[in-house]
């Protein structure tokens, strides 16, 4: 998912905002998903994130992290009622309550929630270029190895992907012969129902994972070929916004995250 | 100027003067490596970056960062540089190599040759008093080649520059050529460009301009309009008509994204024809398009099934064109040559003593090492032999291989074409090597920007 997003750079008010500012949001929103209130508030949340995403991003970009986790969701869906079937029974088959009213909103708010942290995930990372975050993270004062870390690990997902689509390219390839149809869809995973999709996947699956760790040692040689390690202080070719720009962003910031709580004292 | 044919130990050379192995890959070193007055062995790779500057043999395996300004200013940061200082730096590197355009770009967006131009902008922008380039002019068209060298000899920095082929552009910059045979360095004392200096070469073999397969004049490029220009269908085994593709993003900041437009094209069974032409031009764009992998946004590509010339969609391409990619580790994934050889075959259905057999005649063929080897430990030249191997027990009417002289010596290379060429199928093979082209090809044609010359 992020390296879809990352494929997708855009140009949109969300990629200009300050990533220092989108920390403070993202903070805020996961502190407020995970708060122990009514369904109903965190879907007004949910539906904040999915407006200002719509906005910014276009409906079939909010869609998309949305579509990747909806097997999670269905699941959640049809196992959490079962197992939570006190309260006010919904359903009963012979006197043994199957759902009830609490199970049911267990599972919405299990839904809501998961899908809110996926949403503010995608749109903190997917706007915000790697080497901003690591200024921000730098910012924050966060452990230099840490944040260079952390940025090579996103930025090396879009590598991964890359590496994906070849490897699946390969297969199709080699795979393909008169009468292989399956071998020909396993390098096609966008044909098919989702769990045939997923299982076809495996191959080139195995294939990336394989290639991905018999590069560790050369990524290891690049990066120290590129002075990662070196004893002196690392300078930054790019720069985070600074003046007036820095404090519009973090005053639109503070006051999302003010709002925000102030919803939650008054509807708790 | 260090010559070595495939598998003699040149990227483990270049390692070992970069601090790389044995730190990185374990094994036994003795003896000493001294820069001046710097032994990298007792240092660490960080700390030498000022000193040496390394371009590996695949550039995808150097590439750290999402866009092509951030990967030249990198190692400028890890030096602690000013930030004024670093935009100059990366800016001057950046136009030095002719990639400004591509400066927000990913280098993903790149293309194999001028991702290893990326990364000598990279090096550009260090500056390090010893360059290090494996193989790094390969992949190179003839004018950016000399541009590099050129900017090389004005710098005056101490390069080493290992090659598997040698090229006549390299007689006007060399002034030492060694020559590594297992796992030995020695000097050559004959002039580089002269008779004795071609025999030793030719003794070695190495296959040089005006001698044995290739001759010394580049390809006529003429030929290439009989084969896009004949109006009989006869043999044909593939067709272009009007084809267009553009990427969906642009590649560079231009206004208009990489367009390739052929207007007709087509290959006959039995014959071999060369694609050339400059480091982005579209080469490899045309073979993912031939072989399925890209769909054209106008025009046809026709195949011949049951005798008869008929539309291609992907999947029929897929099945028709095996294409060898530039780099073979994505293409080779299995834990043994004999499974890498054999999964195809399966997929067929063939018995066991059938897959065998063919299993052995491809190891004959490709000079494979025995079929329990296990692939990740060969060399980069005896991969894409692999690569190959996999793909000649396909059958496909129709082979595609990219820059797949880049890694082999040029006989080794003759000898894979030589395999490949067939009564009933066609070859088409992309390279930068002119003379390359013009000795092995029936016909040659040249890409530029796109287009056909």
């Amino acid at each position: 998912m992020i390296a879809q997003v990352f494929a997708k750079r855009g140009a949109s008010a969300l990629h200009h905002y300050d990533p220092r500012a989108k920390a403070v949001n993202l903070l805020t929103f996961l502190v407020l998903f995970f708060l122990p209130i009514r369904v109903w508030h965190l879907g007004v949340y949910l539906s904040v994130l999915i407006m200002v995403s719509g906005i910014f991003l276009g409906l079939r970009n909010t869609l998309r992290p949305i579509r990747l986790i909806l097997p999670i969701l269905i699941l959640v869906v049809l196992l959490t009622p079962p197992f939570h079937r006190e309260g006010d029974p919904l359903l009963t088959v012979r006197g043994l309550t199957l759902v009830s009213v609490s199970g049911l909103l267990l599972a919405l708010r299990l839904i809501v929630r998961f899908t809110g942290i996926t949403l503010v995930f995608y749109l903190f990372i997917g706007t915000t270029d790697p080497d901003e975050l690591i200024l921000a993270f730098r910012w924050f004062r966060a452990p230099y190895a840490v944040s260079l870390v952390l940025s090579l690990a996103l930025g090396y997902i879009p590598t991964i992907r890359a590496l994906y689509d070849q490897v699946r390219d390969a297969h199709r390839l080699r795979l393909a012969a008169e009468g292989q149809a399956a071998a020909v869809s396993a390098a096609r995973p966008r044909a098919g129902g989702l769990f045939k999709r997923l299982r076809e996947a495996v191959p080139v699956l195995t294939s990336v994972l394989i290639l991905s760790v018999r590069r560790i040692p050369t990524l290891a040689m690049a990066l120290e070929c590129r002075g990662v390690g070196r004893k002196n202080p690392r300078t930054s070719y790019h720069t985070l916004k600074t003046g007036t720009a820095f404090l519009l962003d973090g005053a639109i910031a503070l006051s999302t995250a003010a709002a925000l709580i102030t919803s939650v004292v008054l509807f708790p | 100027m260090l010559l070595a044919r495939p598998d003699q130990g040149k990227t483990t050379l270049c390692r070992v003067l970069a601090g790389l192995i044995p730190r990185f890959s374990g094994g036994e070193i003795k003896g000493e490596v001294c820069l001046g007055p710097i032994r990298p062995l007792d240092r660490e790779p960080y700390e030498l970056i000022d000193q040496v500057g390394l371009v590996f043999q695949h550039p995808g395996e150097q590439l750290l960062t999402s866009r092509c300004d951030s990967e030249v200013a990198f190692p400028l940061e890890s030096m602690g540089l000013a930030r004024s200082e670093i935009q100059q730096r990366v800016t001057r590197s950046l136009r030095s190599m002719d990639l400004e355009r591509y400066r927000y770009q990913s280098p993903k967006v790149l293309s194999g040759g001028e991702r290893k131009k990326l990364l000598i902008a990279c090096l550009l922008a260090v500056d390090p008093h010893l360059w290090l380039l494996d193989e790094t002019l390969e992949e190179l068209d003839r004018g950016t080649k000399r541009q590099l060298l050129e900017l090389l000899k004005d710098r005056r920095r101490s390069t080493l520059i290992l090659s598997a082929k040698w090229h006549d552009i390299f007689r006007e910059y060399a002034d030492l050529v060694y020559l590594m045979e297992e796992g030995q360095v020695r000097p050559v004392r004959e002039k580089p460009g002269t008779r004795d200096f071609h025999r030793l070469l030719l003794n070695r073999g190495f296959v040089l301009p005006g001698e044995g397969s290739v001759p010394d004049q580049p390809p006529s490029l003429a030929r290439a309009h009989t084969t896009r220009g004949s109006k009989t269908d006869a043999g044909i085994l593939l067709e272009v008509r009007d084809l267009f593709f553009r990427y969906e993003q642009g590649r560079a900041e231009t206004a208009s994204p990489f367009t390739l437009s052929i207007d007709r094209l087509h290959i006959a069974a039995g014959k071999v024809l060369a694609i050339i032409g400059d480091n982005g031009s579209g080469k490899s764009t045309l073979g993912r398009l031939l072989c399925g992998l890209l769909a054209p946004g106008e025009g046809e590509i026709r195949i011949r099934r049951e005798g008869v010339l008929q539309r291609a969609e992907a999947q029929d391409l897929n099945r028709f064109t095996g294409y060898l990619f530039q780099d073979p580790d994505l293409q080779i994934f299995l834990p043994t040559v004999f499974e890498e050889l054999a999964l195809g075959l399966r997929h067929l259905n063939l018995p066991a003593p059938e897959i065998n057999r063919r299993v052995q005649e491809a190891v004959a063929l490709f000079g494979l090492p025995a079929g329990d080897a296990p692939p990740s430990l060969m060399s980069y030249g005896t991969r894409k032999q692999l690569q190959a191997g996999v793909y000649y027990l396909l059958e496909r009417p129709l082979m595609i291989i990219d820059e797949g002289d880049s890694g082999l010596s040029t006989d080794d290379f003759s000898q894979m074409v030589r395999i490949f060429r067939d009564r009933e199928r066609a070859l088409i093979f992309i390279t930068h090597d002119h003379r390359l082209a013009g000795a092995l090809a029936d016909e040659v044609l040249e890409l530029k920007a796109g287009r056909f010359a």
